[in-house]
């Protein structure tokens, strides 16, 4: 990691030279990647890389430098093709040394398990996925833990370490029946290292994907129009993630950009919805000691009740807005300036039944898992890609349907969540915005939303 | 010269490699600098600019092929260890070839963007540009970005072939709004330099757009005749792009498995792949293998004739790379990707022809969710869309919150007509090029 006296002297440098403030990030990571399809191991990639990202402000205006290089000569001759012209007497002060939170109690690293070790555990996997229905063509998992150290320090006195350890595997079973052609995707994942293949039967969960894509064989068309649905638990949060969590992000809110701007206090939703973000869950796929501005992450309680509470706000957008950070300010590495993004995003559980809510519904759809979405937050407009999809028809699930693309505005669909499951659990996935691509969680119990555009195939 | 400092750098690492009993060493190096721009209310608002060169290795050992990538090629002792820790899962055999010679294609333009003239300048006539437009209530982004990047291709016998280009790109978005009415558009313009008036006439078609999507509403479910926009099916394609690729096809995961020289879309298409296209995004020479990019035809007169190769998969068929073998990104090996591919009929109609030929339907403008809501291995789509409802051939008002679903396969040979208007995929996307299609009948779900 760096030295506290090259920090300084970064830090030192910008606020000479007219930045009112000033930080510093440097990560070191390790990554492993391996993909496996069918018997062929298609990619089986160690590697690592280094590097730095330097960020200052000056009133509304923002920098940011980022380079492989961060050796003091090419960081400062970066540094002064953009600041140039006789420095002021300003220091930055005395940077304290360096906090470190181990919010990750990991067992095992990835890095002390042999790659052999890996491949045969996702190799078993995959022929597993393959074995379990003779319609499985093909069979693909994509394995990648990561070991990350970054290092924080800014001009406001914060000087923080984390290390973040992730470890994910994704399957995609594909089944065919000559008739038809369907697929189907699993992907857990935790902060946690090898230990994670202990915890979890991955190969169970490759045989449960396979036998997903073979229900999907034959599903009728999906239904098309408006009608309610329900939504299943754990990572059908990516709802809420889609409808509302983006359009609750600074960067979104600031200058009117999000159907929420100006709402603060407002009631926004159905009063059965609870919002939350924490990244502050230990062991979570979306967790982390401290966001990527060095904050503490921490239980945000954005919607509670119905009512707008909180944004999701990291520093550059809270001096827009002029409101404090809430630990919620990430990047995908030092490439990218951070801004606020979710962490485990999640509707808190209610008391309604799951049975009770299928049973309600003349007609509609139950979605038990989702692909993944997006949304325009400046019209609330968004839409996300149904996975495993059923008929519900006079208050029983019928038969499987096709996948198909549910749509909506934010601020609409909130107010129609009629009933909120006590079923809660927290899924894992990934989202792609403008820091980069994150490591999210995104979870509820089942809920029923009571009118929903559905975009299936029959008429 | 860059290839003169990357020997000093690499040529440790080959013997640090070779003490380790790896061999046939070869380095794929992507440098890339970049810088980006934008305002808010006439002033800068944020600057960024990168500079950064990453490096993947691939060698050799006991005939087994390992390789890693790295940032940092000073840490010897990380990269070799790294490499054999590849090695321990290392099952492919490994085929050392030299690369052909010492090449250098392209050119990079490494000006900093606030010496060119007048930028900010320009880009704050932009935003003000957006704002005369009536209903126009926030710009959203509007900025500039230069992107200059460099691969080269190194073996140990001292060879390097590398490939050059710079590519400016200035985006806009922007925000309408009448009462509770709110509607949104973006584009992007880019080239090797882009001009004032490029940038000008961006603002104002994306901010006129914008407007004129103000009353929008849903519309009812049901089939239609529908013409797909040249954005709307560039942007389709580009997802359905990787079943014609060959490692999608020898892994099984493609329909177009056993379908070469068959009618797989109507006569009238055509789609070749054009390295040097004008409007395309990508300017380069030859693969991240070092063999020369080509044109060459993939549909004629509907028929599939060729699928993409690198050279893993080409010699699995004992074929010849079609120089399509790109990387996806700096940790994996090189996988299959296309330059600029280009979809065209011999006899297009101008876009009026296309409303007049409909009659009754609608025409898509604008789809979102694409990532999510295709099912490449299918062809079944359902993406949220929006658009302009056509009646007698002519415009009659615009609608959105509804979703357009179908299948790309079924799509393809439902194609009646084509136009001329060709544009490329926005910045991000592979460069994908099409005109807007008349194509039978999809399904809308709305109201």
């Amino acid at each position: 990691m760096l030295k506290n006296n090259y920090i300084e002297a970064i830090l030192d440098y910008i606020v000479s030279h007219g930045g009112d403030f000033a930080e510093v990030f440097y990560e070191e990571t390790k990554r492993n990647t391996i993909t496996i399809i069918g018997d062929r191991i298609a990619n089986c990639s160690p590697g690592e890389e280094r590097g730095i990202g330097i960020r200052f402000f000056s009133g509304q205006e923002s920098f940011y430098l980022h380079t492989a290089d961060y050796r003091e000569e090419n960081v400062f001759r970066l540094l002064k093709e953009q600041l140039s012209g006789k420095a002021m007497q300003k220091s930055s002060g005395r940077l304290a040394d360096a906090i470190q939170q181990q919010l990750n109690i990991y067992q095992i690293a990835p890095g002390e398990v042999n790659v052999n070790q890996k491949l045969d555990l996702l190799k078993k996997a995959v022929q597993a996925g393959k074995d379990e229905d003779s319609r499985i063509v093909q069979a693909k998992v994509h394995y990648i833990d990561m070991n990350q150290w970054v290092q924080i320090a800014n001009t406001e006195g914060i000087h923080v370490m984390d290390n973040r350890i992730k470890t994910r595997v994704l399957f995609t079973m594909f089944a065919e029946d000559g008739q038809d052609s369907q697929a189907s995707y699993y992907g857990p994942g935790a902060m946690k290292g090898m230990e994670f293949f202990q915890e979890n039967d991955v190969e169970e969960d490759a045989r449960q994907t396979a036998r997903d894509a073979v229900a999907l064989l034959r599903a009728k068309e999906c239904p098309t129009g408006q009608m309610p649905v329900v939504i299943g638990n754990g990572f059908g949060g990516l709802f809420f993630h889609e409808a509302c969590g983006h359009s609750l992000e600074a960067s979104q809110v600031k200058r009117g950009g999000s159907e929420f701007s100006g709402k603060l206090g407002c009631k926004i939703a159905s009063e059965k919805i609870t919002l939350v973000d924490d990244g502050s869950i230990p062991g979570e796929w979306g967790s982390l000691s401290f966001d990527d501005e060095g904050e503490k992450t921490r239980k945000n309680t954005l919607i509670e009740a119905g009512i707008l509470k909180s944004y999701l706000v990291d520093r550059y957008n809270g001096r827009i807005m002029g409101l404090n950070p809430t630990g919620s300010s990430r990047r995908e590495s030092y490439r990218y300036a951070p801004t606020s993004r979710m962490t485990n995003t999640y509707i808190a559980p209610g008391h309604d039944r799951f049975e009770d809510m299928i049973a309600s519904i003349e007609k509609g759809i139950y979605v038990k898992k989702i692909n993944a979405g997006s949304v325009n937050s400046a019209t609330g407009e968004f839409n996300f890609n149904t996975a495993d999809t059923f008929l519900i028809e006079k208050g029983n699930i019928v038969c499987p349907v096709r996948s198909a693309t549910l749509i909506g505005r934010g601020g609409d669909i909130l107010q129609n969540v009629e009933m909120v499951g006590d079923n809660f659990q927290l899924g894992q996935g990934f989202c792609y915005a403008g820091s980069g691509a994150l490591y999210i969680g995104a979870g509820q119990p089942a809920v029923k939303i009571a009118k929903m555009t559905v975009g299936g195939g029959e008429v | 010269m860059m290839s003169k400092w990357l020997n000093v750098v690499i040529d440790p690492i080959t013997k640090a490699l070779h003490e380790s009993d790896f061999f046939g060493i070869r380095y794929y190096v992507k440098q890339e600098i970049s810088e980006s721009i934008s305002v808010h209310d006439g002033a800068k608002e944020n600057h960024i600019v990168g500079d950064e060169v990453s490096f993947f290795v691939e060698a050799g050992k006991e005939g087994k092929k390992c390789y890693t990538y790295f940032n940092q090629p000073f840490a010897m002792e990380d990269i070799v260890r790294q490499m054999n820790e590849s090695f321990c899962g290392a099952v492919m055999p490994y085929e050392y070839k030299e690369l052909a010679d010492s090449f250098v294609y392209g050119e990079v333009d490494l000006q900093p963007l606030e010496q060119q003239k007048d930028i900010l300048e320009i880009l704050s006539e932009a935003e003000e540009r957006a704002y005369r437009q009536e209903g126009i209530a926030t710009v959203d982004y509007c900025g500039y970005t230069k992107e200059s990047k460099s691969i080269y291709l190194l073996d140990e016998s001292g060879h390097c072939m590398s490939d050059r280009n710079t590519l400016q790109c200035a985006k806009l978005s922007v925000i309408a709004r009448k009462d509770q009415d709110v509607f949104s558009a973006w584009g992007d313009v880019f080239g090797k330099q882009i001009s004032i008036q490029q940038m000008l006439e961006l603002s104002e078609k994306i901010s006129r757009r914008a407007a004129n999507g103000l009353g929008a509403r849903s519309i009812k479910s049901g089939k239609h005749a529908a013409i797909f926009s040249n954005g709307v099916f560039s942007e389709l394609l580009e997802a359905y792009l990787p079943v014609f690729f060959a490692d999608m096809v020898q892994d099984k995961m493609s329909l177009l498995e056993g379908k070469l020289n068959q009618p797989i879309a109507g006569e009238l298409l055509m789609m070749c792949e054009e390295p040097n296209a004008l409007i395309g995004q990508c300017r380069r020479s030859m693969d991240d293998e070092g063999i020369l990019v080509s044109e060459k035809r993939i549909i004629e007169n509907g028929r599939l004739k060729t699928f993409l190769y690198n050279s893993e998969t080409a010699k699995k068929e004992n074929k010849a790379s079609t120089g399509n073998g790109f990387k996806d990104s700096i940790i994996g090996d090189v996988g299959i990707q296309v330059t600029n591919m280009r979809c065209f009929t011999k006899q297009p109609s101008t876009i009026t022809e296309l409303k007049q030929s409909m009659g009754e339907g609608v025409y898509i403008t604008g789809i979102d969710g694409v990532f999510a809501g295709v099912n490449i291995h299918n062809g079944d789509f359902s993406l949220i869309a929006k658009g302009i409802i056509i009646t007698k051939g002519q415009e009659k008002e615009p609608f959105c919150d509804v979703t357009v679903a179908g299948n790309f396969f079924q799509l393809l040979k439902d194609i009646q007509k084509m136009g001329m208007d060709e544009c490329c995929t926005p910045k991000g996307y592979a460069s994908v090029i099409c005109p807007s299609i008349l194509i039978k009948e999809v399904t809308i779900s709305g109201i």
